[in-house]
């Protein structure tokens, strides 16, 4: 039984008069690979960026390795929120892929990878760079390092982000619709990527509308709707045999494309 | 024709001093208005506090609406009627930047808010503090995209020091009209001036824009 | 604080029908001067289009000229230096020509910016149902170009305004020049020229904010553009 990395508890989350969030509890084991899938405005990727703190839930808490994210307790009981710059340190621990990538347009591919390492994370220049150079081999875009962002396609592009994340040496990864972005024939380089690093054994959660790479690469997958947790459990038991009628809707509306490909 | 010659180079030789009071005026402007339009862009773009945005902008109307004679004036003559006096070339520099600090804050704070929100997210998320976020990330974007209006104060700086010429500092028009009175040579003494303006302007165009093409072909 | 104040107070009823007074010439001055600007920019426009390379050269040399050299410069040339050449303008004429002929070059800039921003597609499409040339551009390309020309030539304006200041060292009558006479008389300068600051703050800044929202309001106005 692997121990516990993640716990979510009670996350809710309000804009104005829309309760986004209605009180998500989960946990996430060491090296688990968890899918966050559901229809548009379900809340999953509200849901996601709670845990890393880019988003301040109004109630719940997230803990990392039992420790405390985003809040800090205070005297006379209760919790206030940190600040971004307390927040750095443990932001370094999550490694984040957001859907339109968020390359920094003025660095080249090698340095968007090294920055945080070098500012961030207490390397030296040399080590930074290492550590990229390795980062970048793993997404099979070493040969892109001299390259600024314009020039790559979507797909590397994303791959680039993902190596970024990765050179935290973060004890989460968290995907936000990684290929949403994407044209399609660019979409399956980026899910190779991800695969590889779920095989590796990585603690990740991947927000996504791929509901067959979900099935085949995600341990576990929760399917969300309207702010709540409707079905979780194992991937291909949520997705091939969905309990709920709920479920069975949303699936069903991506099913038919899926056996067509299948 | 050689002896008009001479005269112009004379005329320009005197002029010369001026140009020299020109550049001084306008470097120390723009080193302020740099300096000030950055910190005061920062502040309105990413302070939470509504007070101190309002004052910020109440800062940049009040300067960009009134005409900088106006301040000039103030800064020169009103100061010095309370007790600070100014020496020509002190008040015109802080005259000068200040209104420059107004139009710089404008220009930087606009480049600032139209990046895209992600580009902080996700410096923020690899763990840099906000000022480092700052620092690394959105500065250098910013100071891209704002280059072209740089470019086009500092031009428009050096020209507007001829305004100095009105609180006495000792640039180009003030020894122009000076020249015309004593000697006459009106037509010969203003080309001489504009020539001059034209030989400051143009390299700092010219470097402006030279740069401005490495920085979009260095990719 | 009190006694800083207080002087506005009792010094308003003779001050403030002076400014007044003054403004309306600063006003007059800017409107001549803009007209000007306008009018020879439009025709600077037409020459930087024309087939003819002398003309556009007579025209992109005209404008670099003009924003090479300082406004003031311009305008003490033609009160003290054309004298000597024969031909006396009074402050104001060699203000409202000054003001023109510099802001000629700005509105040039603006005119066709605004002509360029009107997508090809949309001529084309007037042409193919049949309108003539002319009235291609009256009925379909300058109102379009309009909307985009507008916030910049308010602002143009505006700039033209606080230039009339300039005006006050070429022995113009205007709000700048009565202020410094003011201002030996009162011995009072600080507050004088605090409070003519104030007085062209009172003209300008509705004209930008407007300006601006204007800018914004077309901006949302738009919604589908010409076929890429």
């Amino acid at each position: 039984m692997s121990p516990t990395l993640l716990q979510v508890d009670g996350l809710k989350k309000r804009y104005g008069a829309l309760d986004v969030l209605k009180g998500i509890s989960f946990d996430l084991a060491k090296g688990e690979t968890l899918s966050l899938i559901g229809p548009s405005g379900s809340g999953k990727s509200t849901c996601l960026r709670c845990l890393n703190f880019l988003e301040r839930p109004n109630e719940g808490s997230v803990l990392l390795e039992g420790e405390r994210i985003g809040q800090l307790p205070q005297k006379h009981g209760g919790f206030r929120f940190m600040s971004d710059r307390e927040l750095a340190p443990q932001r370094r621990e999550i490694g984040m892929v957001f859907q339109l990538f968020y390359l920094w347009p003025h660095l080249n591919v090698r340095d968007n990878v090294a920055l945080g390492s070098i500012k961030a994370g207490g390397l030296s220049k040399a080590e930074a760079y290492e550590l990229a150079d390795e980062m970048l081999d793993k997404v099979h875009l070493s040969q892109k390092a001299g390259e600024f962002p314009e020039r790559l396609s979507g797909g590397q592009q994303q791959r680039v982000a993902i190596a970024r994340a990765l050179a935290q040496r973060p004890k989460l990864m968290l995907f936000d619709e990684p290929t949403s972005a994407l044209d399609p024939e660019l979409v399956g380089e980026v899910l190779n990527v991800i695969r590889e690093l779920a095989e590796e054994g990585r603690s990740m959660i991947l927000v996504t509308h791929e509901i067959r790479f979900a099935r085949d690469v995600a341990d576990r997958v929760i399917f969300m709707d309207g702010g709540h947790i409707v079905e979780q459990g194992r991937a291909a038991d949520v997705i091939n045999r969905p309990q709920l009628e709920r479920t069975r809707n949303f699936l069903g509306q991506v099913a038919a494309p899926m056996e067509r490909c299948a | 024709m050689t002896p008009r010659l001479d005269v112009f180079g004379g005329i320009l030789a005197t002029l010369m001093a001026g140009a020299v009071t020109a550049a001084e005026v306008a470097a120390g402007a723009f080193a302020m208005a740099l300096a000030a339009g950055l910190l005061l862009a920062v502040l309105s773009t990413f302070a939470r506090s509504r007070a101190l945005q309002l004052a910020i902008a109440a800062y940049t109307e009040w300067m960009r609406n009134v005409p900088a004679l106006a301040h000039l004036f103030v800064i020169y003559f009103g100061l010095a009627a309370i007790g600070l006096r100014l020496s020509p070339k002190l008040a015109a520099i802080l005259g000068l930047g200040l209104v420059g600090a107004a139009v710089l804050c404008d220009v930087f704070a606009a480049a600032l808010r139209s990046l895209h929100v992600g580009q902080r997210e996700s410096a923020l998320s690899v763990g840099m503090t906000p000022w480092q976020t700052l620092r690394h990330v959105l500065l250098p974007q910013m100071l891209r995209l704002a280059w072209p209006s740089l470019g086009n104060y500092t031009s428009q700086l050096l020209k507007d020091t001829s305004i100095a010429s009105a609180i006495a500092a000792p640039e180009i028009m003030f020894f122009a009209r000076n020249l015309v009175t004593s000697t006459f040579e009106t037509t010969l003494v203003y080309v001489a001036a504009m020539l001059l303006y034209a030989l400051m302007v143009l390299p700092i165009s010219w470097g402006f824009a030279r740069l401005e093409h490495r920085m979009e072909h260095s990719r | 604080m009190n006694t800083f104040f207080s002087v506005f107070l009792q010094y308003w009823p003779e001050w403030g029908p002076r400014l007044a007074e003054a403004a309306k010439v600063t006003a007059l001055l800017s409107s001549a001067g803009f007209a000007i600007a306008l009018l020879l920019g439009a025709l600077l426009v037409v020459l930087l289009r024309s087939s003819w390379p002398v003309l556009r050269l007579a025209a992109n040399g005209f404008i670099q000229a003009v924003r090479t050299v300082p406004l003031l410069a311009l305008l003490l040339a033609l009160y003290f230096g054309l004298p000597p050449l024969g031909l006396t303008l009074s402050g104001f004429w060699a203000g409202v020509i000054g003001l023109g002929l510099h802001g000629a070059a700005y509105v040039a800039e603006i005119l066709r910016g605004g002509l360029s921003a009107v997508h090809r597609g949309q001529r084309e499409a007037a042409l193919a149902v049949g309108l003539a040339p002319h009235q291609v551009f009256v009925q379909v390309v300058f109102p379009q170009a309009l909307r985009v020309m507008l916030p910049p030539l308010l602002n143009t304006y505006v700039a033209l305004l606080k230039d009339s200041s300039l005006c006050a060292l070429i022995a113009t009558d205007e709000l700048m020049l009565t202020a410094r006479a003011m201002s030996s008389e009162f011995f009072l300068p600080l507050h004088i020229f605090l409070l003519v600051g104030v007085f062209y703050f009172a003209i300008a800044f509705p004209l930008s904010m407007g300006s601006r929202l204007l800018a914004r309001r077309l901006s949302q106005g738009r919604k589908v553009m010409g076929a890429a």
